[in-house]
C-alpha cells in the first residue's frame, strides 16, 4: 500500500518536473505566480477538508442537541401529564364535586399548554429529527384525547359517580400516560444512539485532522520545493549560459552564440545577447578591416609614427620605425625607445619632449637615432598633442622624417662655407667674382676686410682703385684696363694705403674666362701678404739676432766646458813638467857622475827639450778653445779634430777609468768649418759620454768615437758609451734640458746648432746596448765645393 | 851585477814620465825596468832580487790600487805611488794597503829615491825572513808524524815521562824521537828549537786527544 504511494508520488514528481522543464514556454513571472498559485489551492484544499469535518462533528452535536431537547420536551408532557393524573387522583379521592371541577380546569389547561409548547418546541426541531412519525401524531391524539376525557370526569364528578369517574381514571387517562412513557422511552434510545455515534464521528473527525494536516503541510513543502527547484533551474542553467557569452564577449569572441531554451524572457534575453554578439562581431570585422587598412598605410608611410600616453610613454610605435631601428616592441614602448636616441642629443630631446608634455603644446626636434646597423642618422621629429572636448590631452602621436641626408647636406654647405669663410680669413685671402661688361662685382668677406670697407656697400672697381697707394694706383688702373680687354689672366702686387695711414701689401690673382654668352668673367683671389713681407724682414733681423746669440752662448758654453776640464788640462800640463823636472834632475846626476855620462845627460835634455813643447801645444789649444773667434772656416781634417781633443781628455779619461777606443777612417777628405766649434761639438759629446758613465759599476766604461762617410759627399761622427743613455733623446736637444747637476743644458743644443750652421745634422741614434749614441754629419769639402 | 842588486820596476802609461823617470833611477846606479801598463808588468819576467815599484795610479787598463791589491796576495815588491792629482781617498787608501810612499806629480828627486831605497831596505828585509822560514819548513819537512807530535810536548817543557804517558808509550821512545827532532831541525839547544817552532807558529798546547 505504502510503496504504491511512493510510486505514484514519483510519478507526480516526475510530471511536475516535465511540466516546469516545459515551463520554459510560460514567461517566469506567471511561472512563478502559478507556482504560488497552485501552492495556495492545496493548502486550501487541505483547509476546506478539515472545516469539512468540523463542519460535519458540528451538525452531530447540533443534532444531538435538538434530540435532548426533543425528549426535554417529551419528558416534560409525560411528568405534565403525569402531574395532571396524580392531580385528578388526588382531586379525585376528595370526592368534591366542586373542587374536582374547580381543580380539574387548570390542571388540565396546564398539561394542555404544556403539550402545546411540547408541539411547538418538536415542530422547532431540524426535520430529519422529526422522522420519528410517531411523537407528534401521539401528542395530537393526547391533545385532542384529553378535554373529552376532562369533561367526561367533570360530568361524572357532578353526578358523584366516583366510583365511575376512578374506572375513569384509571382506563381512559391512563394510557395516555402509557403512550408518553412510550414516546419517552423511545426518543430516549434515540438520543443514546445519536449521542454514540456524535462520540465516533468526533473521533474520526480528530484522526481525519490529525492526519490531513500534516500530510498537506508535507505535499505544499514537496511541491513547493519541486517547483522552486525545477523554476530555479529554469532559470539558472540559461543564466549560466548568458553568463558564459558575455565572458566570451568581454574576451572578444564574438562569434559566441548562446544556445536558446524555450521562449520566455531569458530565451529572448539570449536572442538578444546572439543578436548583438553578431552585430558586435560584425562591427569589429569592419573596425578591424578599417584598422588592417589604417596600420597598412601607418605601416607603409616613408614615416615612422607613434603615439603615447598624455605622460609620454609610448603605447603604440608603427613598424617601419621598429624595422629601422631594428628594436622590438617591448623594446620601443614606454620610454624604452630613448636607448636609439644619441646619448648626445638625448637630454636636450628629453628637455624638450618633457617641456611639450608640461605645456602641453606640440613639439618639433632633431635628435640623431640609431639604426638597425648601429650608425646614427638624423631625424626630425614631431609630435602633436589630440585632445578630447574640455581639451583635455588624451593622446600624443608623433612622427620622424629621415633627414640625414639633408642634415649632412647642410652641414657639408655650412662646412665648406666655414671652412672657405675660415681658410679665406687664416690665409688672408679674399676672393672676387668680376664681370667685365656689366662691371658688376662680389667679394667675399675676407676681401671687404682686406680692402677695409662696409660689407654693406656695393663693391666696386672705383672702391677697390680708392684704397690703391697713390704710387701704385696707376699701374693697377693699367692692369685692370689691359684686363678688360685681352681677358688674360694677371698677376701682381702692390700696395694698399689704409685710412688709418697704415701699409698693405696685397698680391692679387685672377682668371678670366668667357662663359657661354661670350661675357668675360674674372674669378680671383686678393691675398693680404703684409703680414709675409713684414715676416721676411723680420725673419732676416731674427737670423741675424740669432746668429748673434748663438756664437754668444757657444761662447759660454766653452768657457763653461773648459771649467769642468780645468782638473784634466791641469793633468795634461802636469805630466810633461813631471818629465822635465825628471829629466832634468837625471841629467845633472849623469853630469855629476864620474865620470861624467854626457850621452845619459844630452838624452834627458832633448827629452826636456820635447816635453816642454807638448806643454806648450797644450796650452796652445786651451787658449784656442777659449778664444773667442768663431766664423773662421778652414780647410780641416775632421780626425785631427777629433784627435785633439781626446788628447785634452785623456788625463779626466784616466782618472775616471773609463777606456776610450776609435774607429776612425784615416781616408776621410777634408771639410771645410771652424776648428773651434767643431772641436767644442766633439768635445762636449765626448764630455756627455764620460759624465754618462759616472754611475756605471757594474761593466767596463768605454768610449767609442768613430768616423765615416755617411755618404759620397758626407761624413758621420758618432760618439757612443755605454752610460746611462737617454731617456727622452728629443728632450736632449732642448736649451736648459739637462740631469746634470752643474749643467747648464746648453750642451746638446748648441752643438746641433753648430752642426746645422755647417749644413749637417746632429741627432741621438738608437743604440742596441746600454748607453747613447750621438752622431753629426758634416758636409766633406768635395760637396762644398759644389 | 848578481841577483842580490836590487831592480825598480816603473809603471806608467805616459812615455816622457817612464822615460824620464828611468834615465833618473838609472843615473843612481840602480836597475830599472819600465812598463806602459799593469797587464805588461805582470806579464814580465822578474829576476829574483830585492825590488821597488814606482806606479802610476791612473793606468789605462787597471788602476794603480787594483794592481796593488792583486800584487799584496804574493811575495810582491813595495809600492811607491806616483800621480798627477793627488785625491786624498786614494792616498790613504794606498797607505793602508802597504803602499811605501805616495808622491804628487811633479815631485823632487830626493823624495823619490828616498822612497826608492826605503822600500828597497825594505823588500830584501822581507825577502831574507821568507827565505828563513823556508828553510826552518824545510826542517820541518823531515820529520815524522809521531815526532811532529811528539814536538810540541817538548817544545813546552814536558818531561819525557809525563809525554810518554799521554801518548801511550814507554818513556825511552820518547827520548829517542826528542833526539831526532833535535837532530833534523838542526837545533843546537832547547831554546833554538822553541824560537823555530815559534817562527813556524807550531801550537804549544800539546794534544790531549789520545
Amino acid at each position: 500500500m505504502q510503496r504504491h504511494t511512493a510510486t505514484e508520488f514519483g510519478r507526480w514528481m516526475k510530471r511536475v518536473e516535465e511540466r516546469a522543464l516545459h515551463a520554459g514556454r510560460l514567461n517566469i513571472g506567471r511561472r512563478l505566480i502559478s507556482g504560488f498559485v497552485f501552492i495556495i489551492l492545496v493548502m486550501l484544499g487541505a483547509d476546506a477538508v478539515v472545516l469539512w469535518q468540523f463542519h460535519l462533528v458540528n451538525a452531530q452535536g447540533e443534532r444531538l442537541n435538538g434530540i435532548d431537547q426533543k425528549l426535554i420536551a417529551l419528558l416534560r408532557v409525560h411528568t405534565s401529564l403525569l402531574a395532571f393524573y396524580a392531580g385528578l387522583e388526588g382531586l379525585a379521592q376528595t370526592q368534591d364535586a366542586n373542587l374536582l371541577v374547580t381543580g380539574a380546569g387548570p390542571l388540565g389547561t396546564a398539561a394542555l399548554e404544556e403539550m402545546q409548547r411540547a408541539r411547538t418546541a418538536l415542530s422547532l426541531l431540524p426535520s430529519d429529527l422529526q422522522r420519528d412519525p410517531t411523537v407528534l401524531p401521539t401528542l395530537q391524539v393526547i391533545q385532542s384525547a384529553l378535554p373529552p376525557q376532562l369533561e367526561a370526569i367533570a360530568t361524572l364528578a357532578a353526578s358523584g359517580d366516583w366510583r365511575a369517574l376512578q374506572l375513569r381514571l384509571s382506563n381512559q387517562v391512563r394510557p395516555l400516560e402509557t403512550l408518553t412513557s412510550a414516546l419517552v422511552e423511545k426518543v430516549d434510545h434515540e438520543a443514546a444512539e445519536q449521542r454514540v455515534q456524535t462520540v465516533l464521528n468526533v473521533r474520526r473527525v480528530q484522526r481525519l485532522v490529525f492526519l490531513v494536516v500534516p500530510v498537506t503541510a508535507a505535499i505544499a513543502l514537496l511541491i513547493a520545493a519541486a517547483l522552486g527547484l525545477a523554476i530555479t533551474r529554469s532559470i539558472t542553467g540559461p543564466l549560466a549560459l548568458l553568463v558564459e557569452g558575455s565572458k566570451a564577449l568581454a574576451r572578444g569572441e564574438f562569434q559566441h552564440q548562446v544556445t536558446i531554451q524555450g521562449d520566455d524572457e531569458l530565451a529572448h534575453l539570449g536572442q538578444v545577447f546572439n543578436d548583438t554578439a553578431r552585430r558586435l562581431r560584425d562591427l569589429y570585422a569592419a573596425l578591424q578591416s578599417s584598422e588592417d587598412r589604417l596600420r597598412l598605410v601607418i605601416d607603409t608611410i616613408p614615416a615612422t609614427v607613434w603615439s603615447t600616453a598624455p605622460d609620454g610613454s609610448v603605447d603604440f610605435i608603427n613598424r617601419r620605425w621598429l624595422e629601422s631601428t631594428g628594436l622590438s616592441v617591448e623594446n620601443a614602448l614606454g620610454w624604452n625607445w630613448s636607448s636609439v636616441v644619441h646619448p648626445d642629443d638625448l637630454p636636450l630631446f628629453v628637455e624638450g619632449w618633457h617641456r611639450a608634455l608640461a605645456a602641453g603644446e606640440s613639439m618639433e626636434s632633431e635628435a640623431r637615432l640609431r639604426q638597425a646597423d648601429g650608425e646614427y642618422r638624423w631625424f626630425l621629429i614631431r609630435n602633436v598633442p589630440l585632445r578630447d572636448e574640455s581639451g583635455n590631452i588624451v593622446k600624443w602621436y608623433g612622427t620622424s622624417i629621415d633627414i640625414e641626408d639633408r642634415k649632412q647636406a647642410e652641414d657639408a654647405l655650412r662646412q665648406s662655407q666655414a671652412y672657405l669663410s675660415e681658410a679665406q680669413r687664416l690665409s688672408h685671402t679674399g676672393s672676387f667674382g668680376w664681370t667685365v661688361s656689366s662691371g658688376e662685382l662680389f667679394w667675399s668677406a675676407e676681401t671687404y676686410r682686406i680692402f677695409q670697407h662696409e660689407r654693406t656697400t656695393k663693391p666696386s672697381l672705383e672702391l677697390a682703385f680708392q684704397r690703391a697707394h697713390p704710387e701704385d694706383a696707376l699701374g693697377v688702373k693699367q692692369v685692370v684696363a689691359r684686363a678688360s680687354q685681352d681677358g688674360e689672366d694677371f698677376d701682381f702686387e702692390h700696395r694698399l694705403l689704409m685710412l688709418d695711414g697704415s701699409l698693405k701689401y696685397v698680391h692679387i690673382v685672377a682668371h678670366g674666362e668667357r662663359g657661354e654668352s661670350g661675357e668675360l668673367e674674372y674669378v680671383g683671389a686678393v691675398m693680404d701678404v703684409t703680414a709675409v713681407k713684414e715676416a721676411e724682414s723680420t725673419i732676416k733681423r731674427a737670423e741675424e739676432a740669432l746668429r748673434q746669440a748663438q756664437a754668444d752662448l757657444a761662447h759660454v758654453n766653452r768657457v763653461t766646458t773648459m771649467g769642468e776640464l780645468a782638473a784634466s788640462l791641469a793633468h795634461e800640463v802636469n805630466q810633461p813638467l813631471s818629465a822635465i823636472v825628471a829629466n832634468g834632475h837625471a841629467c845633472l846626476r849623469w853630469l855629476s857622475a864620474d865620470p861624467p855620462n854626457f850621452a845619459r845627460a844630452r838624452e834627458a835634455v832633448e827629452r826636456i827639450i820635447r816635453d816642454g813643447q807638448d806643454a806648450g801645444e797644450i796650452v796652445r789649444r786651451v787658449r784656442a778653445l777659449f778664444r773667442r773667434a768663431p766664423g773662421e772656416k778652414d780647410v780641416l781634417d775632421l780626425n785631427e779634430v777629433i784627435g785633439e781633443v781626446l788628447s785634452l781628455l785623456r788625463g779626466d779619461v784616466g782618472k775616471r777609468g773609463i777606456a776610450v777606443e776609435t774607429d776612425l777612417d784615416k781616408k776621410l777628405p777634408s771639410v771645410v768649418a771652424d776648428r773651434i766649434q767643431l772641436q767644442q761639438v766633439v768635445l762636449n759629446l765626448v764630455l756627455n759620454g764620460i759624465e754618462a758613465m759616472d754611475q756605471v759599476a757594474d761593466r767596463p766604461k768605454t768610449i767609442l768615437i768613430r768616423s765615416a762617410w755617411e755618404s759620397p759627399n758626407t761624413a758621420v761622427v758618432e760618439v757612443r758609451d755605454n752610460g746611462a743613455g737617454f731617456e727622452n733623446p728629443e728632450r736632449a736637444f732642448d736649451a736648459f734640458f739637462t740631469t746634470k747637476q752643474n749643467g747648464m743644458g746648453m750642451g746638446l743644443a748648441i752643438c746641433r746648432s753648430i752642426i746645422e750652421a755647417h749644413h749637417g745634422r746632429l741627432w741621438v741614434a738608437s743604440s742596441e746596448g746600454p748607453g747613447a749614441r750621438v752622431c753629426f754629419t758634416i758636409p766633406l769639402k768635395s760637396s762644398e765645393m759644389q | 851585477m848578481n841577483s842580490d842588486d836590487p831592480i825598480v820596476f816603473v809603471v806608467d802609461d805616459d812615455y816622457r814620465v817612464r822615460e824620464a823617470l828611468s834615465s833618473l833611477i838609472a843615473s843612481v846606479g840602480l836597475r830599472v825596468a819600465a812598463f806602459g801598463s799593469a797587464a805588461e808588468f805582470l806579464e814580465s819576467e822578474k829576476p829574483d832580487s830585492p825590488a821597488c815599484l814606482v806606479l802610476d795610479l791612473q793606468l789605462p787598463d787597471a788602476s794603480g790600487l787594483e794592481l796593488q791589491r792583486e800584487l799584496a796576495d804574493g811575495d810582491g815588491p813595495p809600492i811607491v805611488f806616483i800621480t798627477g792629482h793627488g785625491d786624498i781617498p786614494s792616498s790613504v787608501q794606498a797607505m793602508k794597503a802597504g803602499a811605501i810612499e805616495f808622491l804628487p806629480k811633479p815631485f823632487s828627486e830626493q823624495e823619490l829615491l828616498r822612497a826608492i831605497d826605503a822600500a828597497i831596505v825594505h823588500n830584501r828585509e822581507a825577502r831574507r825572513k821568507r827565505s828563513e822560514l823556508a828553510e826552518l819548513q824545510k826542517h820541518y819537512s823531515l820529520l815524522t808524524p809521531r815526532e811532529r807530535e811528539v814536538l810540541p810536548f817538548v817544545v813546552e817543557g814536558f818531561a819525557n815521562k809525563q809525554t810518554a804517558a799521554d801518548l801511550g808509550t814507554s818513556e825511552i821512545t820518547i827520548g829517542v824521537h826528542r833526539g831526532q827532532i833535535m837532530h833534523k831541525m838542526g837545533a843546537r839547544s832547547l831554546a833554538e828549537l822553541v824560537r823555530m817552532s815559534d817562527k813556524l807558529g807550531i801550537v804549544r798546547t800539546p794534544g790531549r786527544s789520545k
